[in-house]
């Protein structure tokens, strides 16, 4: 691993390939919500971690493979969705033309709500728990202040009152 | 059919398995590693519930994520407090052998 912001794209990759199997048995709500959540939150994590802590290694490679790799796969995606597009006995109902049908029947967000909202309700308040436990532990493992000078500013500034002010003024 | 999704997902968790055991560079590496497995195992769930149509397995693959997300931050976290501390994150060095 020469570059880890190689392997942190790769993982985005996985991440977008795994949200479109999904989209693909029409489950929507959950791909949508795999391509927001992971790659918009815990992929950009990943990437700020990797640019904050400039890893390097001290063997430098060009790695040619990787190149190759990429140039490869690229070609063969373009070419298999383009001959499966185009081709006509690759029918199914989850071609792209097909998605301006009126719904007759519940969206899977729907669903999703119904069950959601009224059978499993402690567990989503659970849910809200531990992310606010998750947000409330990061912020106390990585906030540091410099000086105990910061801390009595702040009391300073957030003890004062109009009286004091015009104290000051006069 | 099923069989298929199954091998699939069981394949992409011991790619995640085998990134996370024979990984010497970083502790970042076996972070990834570990989303890649509860990647996997949510993805399982949810072809499990598409084949026996029961809602469920979409459900609980929604607190996956949720505790996916919240594990790679508190672990990101303590992964930057202790950069500060000991100056690098190989996992491997000399100094530590002393």
């Amino acid at each position: 691993m020469n570059n880890p912001v190689h392997s942190v794209l790769f993982l985005i990759l996985n991440f977008c390939l795994a949200s479109l199997i999904i989209l693909i048995y029409e489950v929507e709500f959950l791909g949508l919500l795999f391509v927001m959540v992971y790659v918009g939150a815990v992929a950009v994590l990943f990437l700020f971690v990797v640019m904050m802590l400039n890893i390097k290694d001290e063997i430098k490679g060009k790695l040619t493979f990787l190149k190759i790799y990429i140039i490869i796969l690229s070609l063969l995606i373009i070419f298999i969705s383009i001959y499966t597009f185009f081709n006509e006995n690759f029918v199914s109902n989850y071609n792209v033309l097909n998605t301006f049908k009126p719904l007759k029947y519940l969206t899977n967000t729907e669903i999703i709500g119904q069950i959601l909202y009224n059978n499993y309700y402690f567990a989503f308040l659970i849910g809200g728990f531990i992310l606010l436990v998750a947000l409330v532990g990061s912020i106390v493992l990585t906030i540091h202040f410099k000086d105990s000078e910061e801390l009595d500013k702040s009391y300073a500034q957030l003890s004062r009152t109009t009286l004091t002010l015009s104290k000051i003024k006069n | 059919m099923l069989i298929f999704q199954i091998s699939i997902n069981s394949l992409l968790f011991f790619i995640g398995f085998i990134g996370v055991i024979t990984n010497y560079k970083s502790i970042l590496i076996t972070l990834m590693g570990l989303e890649l497995m509860l990647l996997s195992s949510s993805l399982n769930f949810i072809f499990f519930s598409i084949y026996l149509n029961d809602m469920y397995g979409q459900i609980f693959s929604i607190f996956i994520l949720t505790l996916a997300a919240c594990e790679a931050a508190i672990g990101l976290a303590v992964l930057i407090v202790s950069f500060k501390n000991l100056g690098r994150i190989k996992i491997d060095s000399e100094e530590e052998k002393r």
